[in-house]
């Protein structure tokens, strides 16, 4: 796995909070007032769900490859430049069913393989 | 009246109207129904008003097919108030679709429907110490100010379900110790039914105490209301006249055994506040009959009928407790090691799915589910028996594979759902949680796509105390054992009361329903036999 290729900063995780459907919300602060997550919360979280696809396909552990089955992203950044598009995408994995298990989760495709896109050029877990 | 059969004269013959067996809600139902008129009443209950363990081991049988979650002694109660002495009194009505035939479901139907039994529901609303009969929730959110539905307009619907805190029992009893019409008659076990010569009636009730007294009971009429369990040991255990026992012509007494499977399928993560799920808490509430203990009211989801038709699903009940990450956490840090869930968390899946400018919460989801109708599953009688010499059951529950597909079917229409409309995501854990199990099989991270279901898919489920279907209700005798009316077919003066008649168990819990049941078969009875 290619850890290095991008580093995740906090420029970075902010575009991603803004977002649609991957926004980084820890949200358990807003309910409870407490127990905010922070930067490193979120990085740990979508490196981990997209350690735990690409553990589950490990041909896709190649950055081109994962790239190419992306599409039309090639970086957290350009997600990010177009987040809605994310979302539609995801919306119609689940109206189609193109959904997988992680750990019992059920989660759309696309949005595994942009936390693996995060994971494979994200700089720590 | 109150008798002590411990204390009543051996040899003797009590003889009344109507002779009930089994003081559980359903018996105390019909009792209570026939108090203050004409009829003379005599209802046998084999416990007190208190648990005994002496009587309460005259239950213990075997369970040789799928595990339940007590044994059998522990899992039906002999005591005035019956197994509904377990009934945490959640209530609401049977699914319509469920009584219809539904052709992905076999031996399903009843010959019934939602319908007729509303004036009954109604009915068993005020016996049961419940709300006013209102189970859509736009009622509760206009009259009572609760809170409103979400993903309104998907293919999972909210429905409300009362909870009571009134025991069947512990409601009448007092007024059936009045009655001057009604015998209550405790500590009498039925042990035996005897058929007339010719096997076409029924002519008596041996009852036996555990101090040795031995008597009979004889009546017009007799309403064998003993459970689901033990309304088809009497029968197969009474073969005096007919070697297959009492109504079991075409092999049908034990049969179709049904329970409720109940889990927590796992977590959830919802992009909604905390107030969207107010509807979907536990909220205080008036009863409907004044001097009634206060009711609590809760939102459930369920799939649509149109989804369950075109999924092929059984009925099935979504109980989802929205809570603070932090405290669902909590819990699951309590478990013992061996059942706590590892991988992704919660607040993983939240990073991935809550929306930015919403707060996230997260869920415990608990499901029941249908169990569909199997002969396989079924109630039968040991060599072994009991202290009052009654053969003792063996009871070989078999939910089918086609029953989790159905439920896996169910969750996962739910999870897209969830995704689908960017409502949240969901989890269908392996593990075990809370004292029940969760689905379970090969441990995964990333299966295949999920067309219909998990593959391999294997898991235990936990039940309800409701035991359902071994007497099942059905218009021809070659497919069930009583009428539409409860009437046993091949012995028109015996009736059965309570879940033992139903022929499909829907997700409702059962004793609203089999209360209802009761109030109209007690209707029947005033009818016929006062005509």
């Amino acid at each position: 796995m290619n850890d290095d290729a991008i580093v995740l900063t906090r420029r970075t995780l902010l575009r991603w909070a803004a977002g649609g459907t991957f926004a980084l919300a820890m949200r358990a602060g807003l309910v409870e007032g407490s127990d905010a997550a922070d930067d490193g919360d979120v990085a740990a979280a979508l490196t981990r769900i997209g350690r735990r696809y690409l553990e589950g396909t490990p041909d896709e552990r190649d950055l081109p490859t994962l790239q190419r089955r992306l599409g039309a992203w090639r970086t957290p950044d350009e997600v990010l430049d177009n987040v809605a598009a994310l979302e539609r995408a995801v919306r119609r994995d689940f109206e189609r069913g193109d959904i997988l298990a992680v750990d019992g989760w059920i989660l759309s495709r696309t949005e595994l393989r942009a936390a693996a896109l995060f994971a494979l050029t994200a700089s720590r877990p | 009246m109150l008798i002590d059969a411990r204390t009543t004269e051996s040899g003797q013959v009590l003889r009344a109207d109507v002779c009930i067996i089994g003081a559980g809600a359903a018996g105390v139902a019909i009792a209570k129904e026939l108090a203050g008129t004409s009829l003379d009443v005599l209802l046998l209950e084999s416990g007190g008003f208190e648990r005994d363990g002496a009587v309460g081991a005259l239950n213990e049988g075997k369970v040789t097919g799928e595990r339940l979650d007590s044994p059998l002694e522990r899992a039906r109660l002999r005591m005035f108030g019956g197994t509904a002495n377990h009934y945490a009194g959640w209530s609401r009505p049977l699914e319509a679709l469920v009584f219809e035939r539904r052709d992905w479901v076999p031996d399903s139907g009843w010959p019934l429907t939602q319908d007729d039994l509303v004036p009954y529901y109604r009915r068993a609303s005020v016996a049961l110490g419940l709300g006013p009969f209102e189970y859509d929730w736009p009622w509760w959110h206009r009259e009572r100010g609760m809170g409103t539905a979400v993903l309104p307009d998907s293919d999972f619907a909210t429905g409300m379900i009362q909870i009571t805190i009134n025991h069947p029992g512990a409601l009448y009893r007092d007024a059936l110790v009045a009655a001057t019409n009604v015998r209550l008659c405790l500590w009498a076990t039925a042990v035996e039914l005897v058929l007339d010569a010719d096997g076409t009636r029924l002519a008596g009730v041996e009852v036996a105490t555990l101090t040795g007294r031995r008597f009979r009971a004889e009546a017009r009429v007799y309403v064998l209301a003993a459970g689901g369990i033990e309304t088809p040991r009497l029968l197969l255990a009474s073969r005096r006249v007919r070697a297959n026992g009492v109504g079991n012509e075409h092999d049908l007494v034990g049969r179709y055994f049904m329970e409720h499977l109940n889990l927590t399928c796992g977590a959830a993560v919802f992009a909604r506040d905390w107030d969207a799920f107010a509807l979907y808490r536990l909220q205080e509430s008036a009863a409907a009959e004044p001097g009634m203990a206060p009711i609590k009211v809760l939102g459930y989801l369920a799939p649509r009928d149109d989804l369950q038709r075109r999924e092929r699903l059984l009925a099935m009940e979504i109980n989802i407790s929205a809570m603070p990450f932090a405290v669902l956490e909590q819990l699951f840090r309590t478990l013992p090691p061996t059942e706590r869930l590892s991988g992704l968390t919660i607040r993983d899946v939240a990073a991935l799915a809550s929306l930015p400018d919403r707060p996230a919460v997260a869920a415990g989801v608990r499901v029941v589910a249908e169990q569909a109708p199997n002969p396989l599953s079924r109630v039968t009688l040991l060599t072994e028996r009991d202290a009052l010499g009654v053969p003792r059951v063996a009871l070989d529950w078999r939910p089918q594979a086609s029953d989790r597909a159905s439920l896996v079917r169910g969750l996962l229409a739910f999870a897209r759902t969830l995704g689908r409309t960017g409502f949240g995501r969901l989890q269908l854990a392996t593990g075990e949680a809370f004292g029940r199990k969760m689905l379970t099989g090969p441990s995964f991270v990333v299966t295949d796509p999920l067309a219909d279901e998990f593959p391999g898919l294997d898991f235990t489920v936990g039940t309800g105390y409701h035991h359902m279907g071994t007497t099942r209700m059905h218009p021809d005798a070659r497919h069930g054992v009583v009428d539409a009316n409860c009437r046993v077919h091949s012995v028109p003066n015996l009736y059965v009361a309570g879940s033992a008649v139903f022929p499909t168990g829907g997700s409702a819990g059962p004793t609203f329903t089999l209360v209802a049941l009761a109030l109209r078969l007690a209707d029947h009875l005033r009818r016929e036999m006062t005509a």
